[in-house]
């Protein structure tokens, strides 16, 4: 938790410090930058440089207590967006939020303009390179490039030699690390060809920060940076092999657990991109395809954000799980743009960078405007920490997008500072920070916004209409492993509040059959009798409930619930998302050990986010393809459940008939239900029309049935063919026995005391259910299985 | 002198297959010594779509596609061959230390094209323990024809043709330590061995003739498809020569493709979806035509 708060937090307690300097403090007052580095704001002589004077003014004025107030909310904004670089890739715990800094680093525009001049040749220069490179070569035949520079280079990709790629462009996104010489001057660090790396976060800062400072982002005349990704957006429009009015641009993205998977999902919704992971799509003849629940779907251009020895496991052989198997193919005959082309990366290479004022010379004619070798000293900037401003070293990383004409740069950056001396040292420190990069235009700038109302008509859409078949899959299970956290939270709170409860009304000897439904859904391999024990039961209860270690237990389901969620982050909405941080925040943040009357308590905080996210997922998810998953998923789990619980405890008659009865229709949601429907004492025909058939009942199997029969024909012409799923069969023949079971046979008892009625009815159901479930993933999520590769014939 | 060739690959799958996608490197290229007369590879099921094209490194590829359900899948490359006998290796008396300079900076384009072969690979790394083996016979100042062939002579010598001893994954420095591989590994060895000491070496993959001619003996590997390796002799020339059988790759010899490593050149490369397991069957026929089958 600490980390998560941050200094932040606390500062905005406001310390007696802020008290002590009067009403406003100065934000940048105190501002010194160290001896003999140069600085960004301040000159040697400690004056501000002229483009910074306006801004210290300005943040002067907002005053230590409001800026710390303003980046309080803003870093909890960061929080509950999500907004996070993923550090060891790990779902839980090692999934850091984003660390901003809300001081930008400020550029002049004749400074910028230089560095933009100099981005543009380069990125121009770099094109140039890989077209000899996967062209004729000549460079190496000159010796401007040395054999080992390519050929014993792993970025050097021969399939990717000898064709043009589709578009005809070389490069389409180049990006550079820059820094400040010690003469000024800007230098470069490294060329990156990984498209468009980091340029989402660049992006998110800018909205953290312009919304924390809207007064100064207002009028300091800083350049947007939405002109930039708009045309990110008319190249991919151009380079696609299809012209036509329905191109398809997909993010190709390793997956949630790519430490920078936050920034695909957000590139991906800010430019209209469908992400996708690699088993999202596939190869027929050559082209290639998005695996949606309506089928096969062209796919147009690839936004590659996946390793490149990974793509094709037919071209690059490796694991057969990972990447697109033909996609070289289609990459060869032309049929899909993959933006950078593959093999770009490798002009990263040192010795390419170090030739480079040669090969500029030689393949441009021009001298090179930015040198290449790196400053022994980085310049600082302020930064603001601890409630002060300090000076820390900062790197940027600076945009280029190919444009008909040659590139144009993105007039902002990602800019990190941190503690250090060299690049090296900024860039691998952990507590780097990143900082949003104001431009400062001449003149006025244009507001130009990508969401701005186009006046072309767009054709309506409704539903979820590609909705990959691996993310319905996810959503199906989302909504499973949320309904069974729900289940063994009410069976653990039963539990529970018998032990609280000094009344004697239920007591644990009568509840055998019960435990029973207890040892099943938790895995326990406790013996019922010693369940009975109300202290072992305590101890039992509390490991179930709150450990990690055991395999079954609610924590457990949750951190399930958690992974599920996380592999489809990017249709979650931000309340969603943050029910369920909440619940496992809730879980651990349990003190141990715990008083039983306690742990009550604590059970209904975490029924609260449970049931909020049910109600969100009800309240707010349009009625699309993945809510019908998302629910069909939760319906099958809830039916299962309740099978699973009748035909333990009411399958057969024990001499606590009542007690069976009071503590099943209490876990099972519906014993209020039953008291104000029926005045009298609990009887079974009554109980079992409630839960079984009772089709009124959100409790009731009979009432999961229906929806899932409804789910089902929502989904239906979507997936098979036939004229009906096998699928739509099981549900179909599961409602229909259940519509025509009669309450009384199925209470009606045998001379040992079975209820054969009911026993034959969950029998049949608890065959259904996975047999449902399993029908549906082979109509939908057929992906399931990946390709493997052939066994190598050897030699 | 005319050879056909019949090769056959087949899977069967425990499961039908649903989609398969497929390269195969099987057809043989034209060298200054060998030409490919006549050639037709079948694929059965009938994929839905094929296309040729020739890699980064001059081999002819089949791409193909195939969606019929299937639990048998078959390729099987028919070719005529027309093959003169090569040059054989240049009397060169260039010091291996001098190659390997030339290498370093090459002057002309056969040596830069050599160049790339001289960087270790996945299946034939650079070592410095097989540097040092090798040096025990690249000799200070000994001529590179000459070294070349004495490390062929050791291979052979020193490790023993066994099929059961490695798999084609099995790492080159496995097969070194074990002293023990197939045609394959010997290649491999060979090829990582003269690239730890900076010369250029590339991996061949073709056939040898099935039945020898009479009055000589039945060479190992001519039932399969066979490995050797090519080391550039500078200025222009690769000399073929053959760890297994310890002999120049000369006679009885068909070229059909060349890479960094066997993964450059595997006769065929497949992804499928569906199938369960599978089993693989391979075979091989290379006979003159025109000479009397006895």
């Amino acid at each position: 938790m600490s980390n998560r708060t941050g200094y932040y937090g606390h500062m905005a307690m406001d310390g007696p410090e802020a008290a002590l300097q009067g009403p406003i403090a100065r934000v940048l007052g105190g501002y010194r930058p160290q001896a003999g580095l140069i600085d960004e704001a301040r000159a040697e002589d400690g004056a501000w440089r002229p483009h910074w004077r306006d801004i210290a003014a300005r943040l002067d004025a907002v005053g230590v207590r409001e800026l710390n107030q303003r980046w309080t909310q803003a870093q909890r904004m960061i929080r509950e967006n999500g907004i996070t670089y993923n550090v060891y890739g790990d779902p839980r715990g090692l999934d850091r939020p984003w660390e901003l800094d809300p001081i930008p680093l400020v550029i002049p525009a004749d400074d910028w303009s230089h560095l933009e001049r100099g981005i543009i040749q380069r990125a121009r220069l770099v094109e140039a390179m890989l077209g000899d490179v996967y062209g004729p070569q000549k460079l190496l035949e000159e010796g401007l490039a040395s054999p080992a520079a390519v050929f014993n280079n792993p970025d050097f990709v021969r399939a990717g030699h000898g064709f043009a790629p589709a578009g005809g462009r070389r490069l389409h996104f180049y990006a550079a690390e820059i820094a400040r010489g010690e003469d000024g001057r800007w230098r470069v660090l490294a060329d990156k060809m990984h498209p468009l790396s980091g340029a989402g976060y660049a992006l998110e800062n800018r909205i953290v920060v312009s919304r924390a400072l809207p007064e100064l982002y207002r009028e300091c005349r800083v350049h947007r940076l939405a002109g930039f990704f708009a045309r990110a957006k008319d190249l991919f429009l151009r380079i696609s092999p299809r012209q036509a009015s329905d191109v398809r641009v997909v993010l190709l993205s390793p997956g949630p657990y790519d430490r920078s998977y936050f920034e695909q999902v957000y590139l991906s919704h800010y430019l209209g991109l469908t992400l996708t992971e690699s088993a999202d799509l596939t190869v027929r003849e050559d082209a290639v395809y998005l695996k949606t629940l309506k089928g096969l779907y062209p796919v147009d251009v690839i936004l590659g954000r996946l390793a490149e020895q990974q793509l094709d496991p037919l071209e690059f052989g490796g694991e057969s799980s990972v990447g697109v198997p033909g996609l070289m193919r289609a990459v060869r005959a032309g049929r899909v743009a993959m933006a950078n082309p593959v093999g770009a990366a490798v002009v990263e290479a040192r010795e390419f960078r170090e030739a480079m004022p040669a090969l500029c010379r030689r393949l441009l004619g021009e001298e090179l405007l930015l040198a290449g070798q790196e400053p022994k000293m980085l310049p600082t900037a302020p930064a603001w920490i601890d409630g002060a401003a300090v000076a820390r070293a900062v790197v940027m990383r600076v945009y280029a997008v190919a444009t008909p004409g040659g590139f144009d740069v993105m007039p902002g950056a990602l800019t990190r500072g941190g503690l250090g001396r060299t690049p090296a040292e900024i860039l691998s420190n952990r507590d780097q920070r990143s900082k949003d990069t104001w431009v400062l235009a001449d003149g006025p700038v244009s507001d130009f916004s990508l969401i701005r109302p186009s006046t072309a008509p767009v054709p309506l859409i409704r539903g979820g209409y590609y909705l990959p078949s691996r993310v319905a899959d996810n959503l199906f299970w989302l909504g499973r492993y949320a309904e069974r956290a729900e289940g063994q939270l009410r069976l653990t709170r039963f539990f529970y509040s018998c032990l609280a409860e000094e009344s004697d009304t239920l007591r644990l000897h009568e509840l055998s059959s019960l435990l029973g439904t207890f040892q099943n859904f938790f895995d326990c391999k406790e013996t019922i009798a010693s369940l009975q024990v109300p202290e072992h039961l305590e101890r039992t209860l509390l490991s179930m409930t709150f450990g990690k270690t055991h395999e079954g237990s609610l924590r457990n389901t949750v951190a399930w619930l958690e992974q599920a969620a996380w592999r489809v982050r990017d249709r979650l909405n931000p309340d969603t998302w943050r029910t369920i941080t909440n619940l496992g925040t809730e879980l651990d943040a349990t003190p141990n050990p715990l008083p039983a009357g306690n742990v009550l308590t604590v059970l209904d905080r975490v029924l609260v986010p449970l049931e909020a996210f049910s109600g969100l997922i009800q309240e707010s998810m349009t009625r699309g393809q993945g809510w019908h998953f998302l629910d069909l998923g939760r319906r099958v789990e809830r039916a299962t459940y309740k099978v699973e619980l009748l035909r333990r405890t009411w399958g057969r008659a024990t001499r606590h008939e009542l007690t069976d009865l009071e503590s099943v229709l209490s876990v099972a949601v519906s014993l209020m239900t039953y008291r104000s429907r029926y005045q009298t004492a609990l009887q079974a025909a009554p109980a079992i029309d409630l839960l079984v058939c009772d089709e009124t009942n959100p409790r009731s199997i009979a009432f999961q049935l229906v929806a899932m029969q409804h789910h089902v024909e929502a989904v239906a012409d979507a997936g098979a063919k036939v004229v009906r799923g096998e699928y739509e069969r099981i549900v179909l023949d599961a409602l229909t026995r259940v519509r025509l079971a009669d309450p009384h046979a199925l209470a009606r008892m045998d001379d040992s005391g079975g209820r054969p009625g009911l026993v034959d009815v969950l029998d049949k159901l608890g065959e259904a259910l996975p047999a449902f479930s399993d029908a549906l993933s082979r109509a939908f999520f057929a992906h399931g299985h990946g390709p493997t590769s052939l066994m190598d014939p050897g030699m | 002198m005319l050879y056909r060739i019949r090769h056959t690959t087949e899977y069967r799958y425990g499961d039908a297959a649903s989609l398969s996608q497929n390269q195969a490197r099987l057809r043989p290229r034209d060298t200054s010594w060998q030409k490919c007369v006549g050639y037709e590879l079948q694929v059965d099921p009938r994929p839905s779509s094929r296309s040729e094209r020739v890699d980064y490194f001059g081999n002819h590829v089949t791409d193909f596609f195939i969606q019929t359900p299937h639990s048998v899948f078959a390729v099987t490359s028919e070719a005529l061959i027309e093959v003169n006998s090569p040059p054989p290796p240049p009397q060169c008396t260039t010091p291996w230390e001098q190659a390997a300079a030339e290498l370093r900076s090459p002057r002309n384009r056969d040596a830069l094209e050599a160049s790339q072969y001289t960087f270790g690979s996945s299946a034939a790394p650079e070592r410095g323990e097989l540097r040092d083996w090798a040096m025990e016979v690249f000799l200070p100042g000994r001529a590179i024809v000459e070294g070349a062939m004495a490390l062929m002579s050791r291979i052979h010598r020193e490790f023993k043709y066994d099929k059961s001893a490695t798999a084609v994954n099995t790492p080159v420095m496995e097969a070194f330590a074990m002293r023990r591989g197939v045609c394959q590994d010997f290649a491999h060895l060979m090829i990582a061995c003269l690239r730890s000491l900076g010369l250029s070496a590339r991996y061949v993959s073709g056939y040898l003739r099935t039945r020898p001619p009479p009055g000589t003996p039945r060479l190992v590997g001519a039932d399969a498809s066979h490995a050797w390796i090519s080391v550039f002799v500078p200025p222009e020339t690769w000399v073929d020569l053959d760890p297994t059988n310890n002999q120049p790759a000369v006679e009885s010899y068909i070229t059909t493709a060349w890479g960094r490593d066997y993964h450059d050149v595997a006769p065929l490369r497949g992804v499928f979806l569906g199938g369960g397991s599978h089993a693989l069957r391979v075979s091989v026929d290379v006979e003159p035509v025109g000479e009397p089958a006895f």
